[in-house]
């Protein structure tokens, strides 16, 4: 280098440093252990790294591999990745918006005040992004500094009046700092627009509290009763979704899948099983849970091969004998039910339902004393399931045990269940009801 | 079907960072002088290759005197073989709590279950009070199965094991008497219905702890005490029942002034409760109402280690809890009539952040009036690294101190001895062990030893610990201020506060130095209240209730 710095004077030395420079700096992808991930996922990783190394000037593959590193919870990684993506987006690119975005959730949980100076960054490039001013807001209002929140709320407010979100952090902020009236204002208009967002419910309810209505404030909680509770106003919010529904991998997406499921959303369920199915064609406990929520939606023609799918691969699999006897039962074939209720138990014998299953499937049968067991255990195992309860009483008034049957109506309504009105007046018929 | 629901894996996050004032406070000092005390306790959480839940959540202690001759005594819970795994083991192979007792020279001794504290289930928490009114401490053992209740008398404990406290995952209990018929009750509080075959994987794919979203929760219990020492459950009557979350903190305080103890309970990952009694004995939700059920931006958090104390000084109380890696602990400022998390403004967040903080207490460690904070922090989810074989040394991180200014602000300070040692800390007692007018403390951690820690700090000013006494007991739910002049110390009695444990029933005061002590009065739990003669300085006092109940 240094004969030809010579030949061509300082510029040249300078161009040819410079060079070395550049070759030296080529940013290099970290390498995530992939040794427990799934192999659809390594695989992945490994694919992004190569290409990162092929071509490390190129942004996308850096945030493409950033995202994958994030949603499997490597966030420092990520992080790197996100950092070394800006650095080659142009000036004025709107994915230098998303790069910022995604690098502050990524650094929020180790390092808030950083991840407030990289959305300060986006939004003074890309002002006209709302939820990035909510989340500056946020972590600003975190960070102690609830004058410079409520300004970012606000601002966010202007550029979409009918943001709920919006209207909740600005009236949550309003009250933190004493506003309550003003507070009231904004969170009325927000649970308006998210009826069913519990956090905004209970800021309004605390707010007329510190207005000195508790009565209103107990007013607005009490109307939220029995109501479904989303938690948070929902996210308008593309960002934010591109980051929490990259599911790549099947852990996360099991377990995004079984949410829905638990919290009745069985059209998300069917929609992230069906996913799932195509990671875990052989994974028995996947096509059990899909089945079920099938059934669940009344698919059952849909439901019923996967169940048996899900017992040739495993048949102990006690979700999907549970859900052949369901069906078989609802046929009229009670011996076949009786049956997968049984191999159902062999697998999860303290599994309450299955037992109330097989108590109900015995009394149609008129077998009283095997469904009396039946029903009692699982009333040991779920003391709290009323409709057992009443099948328990039948069962015991059939077989002449009418004071223990009387008991048994009696836990029942205690415990909310109805009680067939027809029964009762017949079991008052054999036996006068004992005071309680 | 109620089948198991879904996993949640846990997200590892961003690394760490130091946090803490690198240079130890001049003048603090919390010795571990667990080596010479006679202490030897190694907490077996069982067996982890499989990760079971039970055993990253802990168990705690207590400081009581178990032997009636006035000192603390140290009563440590152990965890053992998981339920599912003792099949085959001799019971007498399955080790269980145990009880030191203080000897003269303030050493401890191994009472190695002669006086019949030797509960062997899966411990969790535990409650100390006199429930059968014989003047002797009782002991409330929570388990994972099978929860028990010791009578003590005579020197000796009893174990009551009634049918109506059962079998489940309990975690925290409170002993208060919330009906004001002066026995003690007990509110237990409930966490999972465990899955033991359930497994499960962090978010980048490895075995790890499983979330508690990923379980059933179990329901919490009231149990009303008959005035004998024994118990009835009145869960579905006092209308407890409406609501199954999984509680990891309970308190007992009347939370809104009216003479009836209500009771905050801290649930992990769900809205917290603040069950609010009404005069016909029934209870009612009013977390959410007040705004001690979510963080301040609308968010449920994990919620562990839960205390009560006046932070800023305006002589009401403050509640305060401890909190995942990524979630900031929390405080909610007392503003009569609600709650505020005013968090971030205390100091109390950012440092925070890169721990999980469990048991907990306010103390005033500087003895300048103004209450400090200590916490032990332990992970529960992995960050990276691969544990030795059943090791938890990737879980270990460090205890914290925060000094208080007594306006509302603290800042992290690093207390030699304390903060510079790393555990998987749960719980957090403090008594004054060694009876010379400052707190010292009891730290338990998963699979570790149990440590004992000798306040050592150098002071300028004065003490005062007060232990009120009703019904010839100590009275927990009771609210001690002391007078300095223009100035009001209020300290809450919740033995039952921090993590999983029971502290000394008393109210500890700093008194600064040239401070004169001008009054000193008790909120009883009924909410009369009572002045009592102002007491020389350096002293403790037994203040015994001559105000008639309410």
């Amino acid at each position: 280098m240094i004969p030809t710095a010579r030949r061509c004077g300082l510029p040249g030395f300078v161009l040819a440093l410079a060079a070395y420079g550049a070759f030296a700096q080529a940013p290099q992808p970290p390498v995530a252990d992939g040794r427990n991930m799934e192999p659809q996922v390594s695989l992945l990783l490994d694919r992004l790294v190569e290409e990162l190394r092929a071509g490390p000037e190129d942004p996308a593959p850096w945030l493409e591999y950033g995202e994958t590193l994030h949603a499997h919870g490597l966030v420092t990684e990520a992080a790197e990745c996100y950092r070394t993506a800006l650095e080659f987006l142009p000036a004025g690119d709107v994915t230098r918006l998303t790069a910022r975005y995604l690098l502050a959730h990524a650094l929020r949980g180790s390092d808030r005040a950083g991840a407030a100076e990289v959305l300060e960054a986006a939004v003074a490039e890309h002002p006209g992004y709302p939820p990035s001013l909510l989340f500056l807001g946020e972590l600003r209002e975190e960070l102690g500094d609830r004058p410079a929140a409520e300004a970012m709320y606000r601002q966010a407010l202007e550029l979409d009046p009918g943001s709920p979100l919006a209207l909740f952090r600005l009236g949550s902020i309003e009250l933190a700092m004493g506003e309550a009236r003003e507070a009231i204002a904004l969170l009325e208009r927000s649970l308006a627009l998210a009826p069913d967002a519990g956090a905004v419910r209970a800021a309004l309810a605390r707010a007329w509290n510190a207005a000195g209505d508790r009565d209103r404030g107990r007013d607005v909680l009490r109307a939220g009763e029995g109501r479904p509770d989303t938690g948070l106003p929902p996210i308008e919010d593309p960002i934010h979704f591109r980051m929490t529904e990259r599911d790549i991998s099947s852990p996360r997406l099991l377990e995004r899948a079984r949410m829905a499921r638990e919290a009745g959303r069985l059209e998300d369920a069917e929609i992230l099983y069906r996913d799932l199915t195509r990671i875990r064609s052989r994974d028995a406990d996947v096509l059990a849970e899909f089945a079920a929520v099938l059934d669940q939606r009344g698919r059952t023609g849909a439901a019923e091969p996967l169940y048996r799918d899900a017992v040739a691969l495993d048949p102990g699999q006690a979700l999907a004998r549970f859900g052949l006897g369901v069906l078989r039962a609802r046929e009229g074939n009670l011996p076949a039910a009786e049956y997968e209720f049984r191999q159902s138990l062999e697998s999860r014998p303290d599994e309450p339902q299955t037992h109330a299953a097989l108590g109900d499937l015995l009394l149609r049968q008129r077998r009283f004393e095997p469904a009396l067991a039946a029903l009692e255990r699982a009333h040991q195992l779920d003391p709290e399931d009323g409709p057992s309860r009443v099948l328990a009483a039948v069962a015991l008034a059939e077989l002449g045990r009418f004071e223990e049957a009387w008991s048994a109506v009696h836990e029942a309504q205690d415990l909310g269940a109805e009680v067939p009105e027809g029964f009762v007046t017949a079991l008052r018929a054999k036996h006068p009801e004992p005071g309680r | 079907m109620r089948w198991p629901g879904a996993r949640r894996l846990l997200l590892t996050t961003g690394l760490g960072f130091a946090g803490a004032a690198s240079a130890a406070q001049e003048g603090l000092r919390l010795e571990d002088v667990t080596a010479g005390s006679g202490v030897r306790f190694l907490h077996d959480p069982g067996d982890l290759s499989r990760f079971p839940l039970p055993a990253i959540m802990g168990s705690g202690a207590a400081l009581f005197d178990a032997d009636g001759d006035g000192d603390l005594d140290i009563y440590l819970i152990q965890a053992g073989p998981l339920p599912e795994d003792r099949d085959g083991i001799p019971a007498a192979e399955v080790p269980g709590n145990r009880l030191f007792l203080q000897q003269p020279d303030g050493g401890f001794r191994d009472d190695a279950g002669a006086r019949g504290l030797f509960d062997r289930g899966y411990g969790t928490g535990v409650a100390v009070g006199d429930v059968n009114g014989d003047c002797g401490a009782d002991v409330f053992v929570a388990n994972y199965g099978e929860d028990a209740l010791y009578l003590g008398g005579g020197g000796a404990f009893l174990r009551m094991d009634p049918a109506v406290f059962g079998a489940r995952w309990s975690s925290a209990a409170a002993l208060c008497d919330y009906d004001g018929d002066s026995d003690l009750d007990l509110y237990v509080g409930g966490y999972l219905v465990d899955d033991p075959d359930r497994d499960c994987v962090s978010a980048s794919g490895e075995p790890d702890f499983c979330s508690p979203q990923s379980l059933p929760y179990e329901r919490d219990s009231l149990f009303r005490n008959r005035g004998d020492g024994t118990f009835e459950d009145v869960t579905g009557e006092a209308g407890i029942l409406s609501e199954r979350r999984p509680a990891l903190g309970v308190l007992c305080h009347d939370f809104n002034g009216d003479g009836r103890p209500d009771f905050y309970v801290a649930n992990d990952g769900e809205p917290n409760l603040l069950w609010e009694q009404a005069e016909d004995g029934t209870f009612a939700d009013a977390a959410l109402f007040l705004g001690v059920a979510l963080n301040a931006q609308g968010r449920s958090e994990a919620s562990m280690g839960v205390l009560l104390g006046d932070v800023d000084g305006d002589a009401d109380l403050d509640l305060f809890m401890t909190h995942l890696r990524a979630q900031t602990n929390t405080l909610y400022r007392n503003q009569g009539g609600g709650y505020l998390d005013d968090t971030p403004a205390m100091g109390l967040a950012l440092p925070s952040l890169p721990w999980t903080g469990f048991g907990t207490r306010f103390l005033d460690l500087e003895m300048d009036g103004d209450l400090d904070l200590l916490l032990v922090n332990g992970a529960v989810a992995r960050e990276g690294g691969t544990p030795a074989a059943g090791g938890l040394d990737v879980y270990a991180e460090p205890a914290q101190a925060f000094l208080g200014d007594g306006d509302g602000r603290f800042e992290e300070a690093a207390v030699e001895g304390f903060t510079d040692v790393r555990s998987v800390g749960r719980g957090l007692v403090t008594g004054d062990w060694d009876r010379d007018g400052d707190l010292d403390l009891l730290v338990t951690a998963v699979g570790g030893p149990a440590r004992l820690f000798e306040n050592r700090s150098s002071r300028e000013g004065g003490f005062l610990l007060v232990e009120p006494r009703e019904f010839g007991r100590s009275s927990p739910g009771a609210v001690v201020t002391l007078e300095l002049g223009g100035r009001s110390l209020v300290r809450a009695l919740n033995p039952e506060a921090g993590y999983l444990t029971s502290s000394e029933p008393v109210a500890h005061f700093g008194i600064p130095s040239g401070a004169e002590i001008t009054g000193l009065s008790v909120r009883w739990p009924d909410g009369v209240m009572e002045q009592f003669e102002p007491p020389a300085p350096d002293s403790r006092v037994l203040l015994n209730r001559s105000a008639p109940p309410r």
